[in-house]
């Protein structure tokens, strides 16, 4: 049910999966917080093969002035693949789907973000996606929450974002592109770890009811794992590492 | 004598209030600080209906004296009241001027955000002309727009031209008149006019 016809073996007898990993676990991270000189913040996360470059800017003056709202700041997002970051050309020019990822990360990041203390200003997330392999959008939602965080835009929680989907009938943490093109369902998810809320939910496959409670379990712990991550990231940008 | 059970609420209350936040402490976006009983949340800190907790990511500050607790971290490119700022005049108004902020508090920003500074009290014809360089007062953030005041001595025009001819000019008892041409007119003049090193160094 789902996926496509493939000759890889997504999962073994011995419940490892086609790149080696366990059923539970995620693939390799990595985040640096503050790797732009030019931006008010930034960071680049490596997830797994992912390779992805966010900088923030703002709160500042909003083009087009109609934009702006006396209420509140506003959030915008830009998700951009590089046209090299897939095995075939990309177009650099904005896609559908990078313009419904763009929404999806916004949404994402929007209760997270207090903007309610920046009337009439808008902060930018520009995210460059350097290199692809599936789970691009939870590693970018990553990327940009470390980047918020770095350039001190007031947030009421980080969000910490992971997938978790159905492979060969089994629920598997953060599914790579391969499980992800051959696999049966695909569950990115969006936290925010300490008031639990959370603000990104989607899922392409089906899913049984208690498939489905496993599936966000699954992802929660994904989240929880990466969260520790961008507060590594964090403390090494702005304590040298140490602890408290 | 309060009864017992009072006295041991008392006493929970005395420990806790020892315990209290800790002094210091490493604090990120969504860390809890203390309970909004205990505290107030201050700048980096915002209250969630049940507890304090840090917006930004730095160390926790403590004011007991006040009862507020808050962040210390990277400062985000927009005045707050109490802060002073340095710009050029974007457009002047009967009754106002806008002004682009370029420095907070001595820190350069180039976020372009604007600040209102109302006119309508201020006894002169010309309080300073568009692209005069002001040094201001953020007094508030009123309906989404920040005011901002020059109503002290230090503040007003770092900066100005002649309206004549556009050349440079030296202060006249409260006015500038122009080096070239004579011309004399009015500008509500900072103290530091003429000695600003911000102005030197442009």
């Amino acid at each position: 049910m789902g996926g496509r016809e493939s000759d890889l073996v997504l999962l073994n007898s011995d419940g490892i999966r086609c790149d080696g990993r366990k059923i539970d676990e995620p693939r390799r991270i990595s985040i640096k917080a503050g790797v732009l000189n030019n931006a008010n913040g930034s960071a680049y996360i490596e997830f797994g093969d992912n390779k992805i470059l966010a900088g923030v800017f703002g709160p500042r003056d909003v083009h087009p002035k109609h934009q702006s709202d006396s209420n509140t700041g506003i959030l915008r997002v830009r998700y951009h693949m590089q046209p090299y970051s897939v095995p075939e050309r990309k177009r650099p020019a904005p896609s559908r789907r990078e313009i419904e990822i763009s929404k999806v990360i916004k949404e994402a990041l929007l209760p997270a973000v207090i903007l309610e203390s920046f009337p009439r200003t808008a902060v930018d997330v520009y995210i460059e996606i350097l290199q692809a392999d599936g789970g691009s959008r939870c590693a970018a939602l990553d990327v940009a929450a470390v980047a918020l965080a770095d350039a001190g835009i007031p947030m009421r929680d980080m969000v910490s974002a992971c997938a978790a989907g159905k492979v060969a009938d089994t629920i598997v943490l953060d599914i790579n592109n391969e499980e992800d093109q051959a696999g049966q369902a695909d569950m990115p998810i969006a936290v925010m770890p300490n008031s639990g809320q959370i603000t990104l939910l989607q899922l392409d496959g089906i899913l049984s009811t208690s498939e489905y409670k496993k599936c966000i379990e699954t992802g929660l712990v994904g989240c929880k794992l990466v969260y520790e991550l961008q507060k590594k990231a964090l403390k090494e940008r702005y304590f040298g590492g140490q602890g408290s | 004598m309060p009864p017992a059970d009072k006295l041991c609420t008392i006493h929970n209350y005395t420990n806790r209030r020892k315990a209290g936040p800790d002094m210091s402490k490493q604090v990120f976006p969504g860390d809890e600080l203390s309970s909004i009983e205990e505290y107030a949340a201050g700048y980096g800190a915002y209250d969630d209906g049940q507890s304090v907790r840090a917006s930004i990511i730095g160390q926790s500050v403590l004011n007991s004296q006040e009862r507020v607790i808050g962040s210390s971290g990277p400062l985000v490119p927009v005045p707050r009241p109490g802060d002073t700022v340095i710009g050029e005049v974007a457009v002047t108004l009967s009754s106002r001027l806008i002004v682009t902020i370029r420095f907070v508090n001595g820190r350069r920003v180039t976020n372009n955000v604007e600040c209102v500074l109302s006119t309508r009290n201020i006894r002169m014809r010309i309080v300073a002309l568009a692209g005069d360089v002001m040094v201001l007062k953020i007094v508030s953030i009123l309906n989404g727009n920040i005011h901002a005041t020059v109503d002290e001595p230090q503040l007003g025009v770092l900066f100005t031209k002649c309206r004549r001819c556009g050349l440079g000019v030296i202060t006249h008892r409260d006015a500038v008149k122009c080096a070239e041409c004579g011309w004399i007119d009015d500008r509500k003049l900072s103290s530091e006019f003429g000695q600003s090193g911000f102005v030197k160094a442009q």
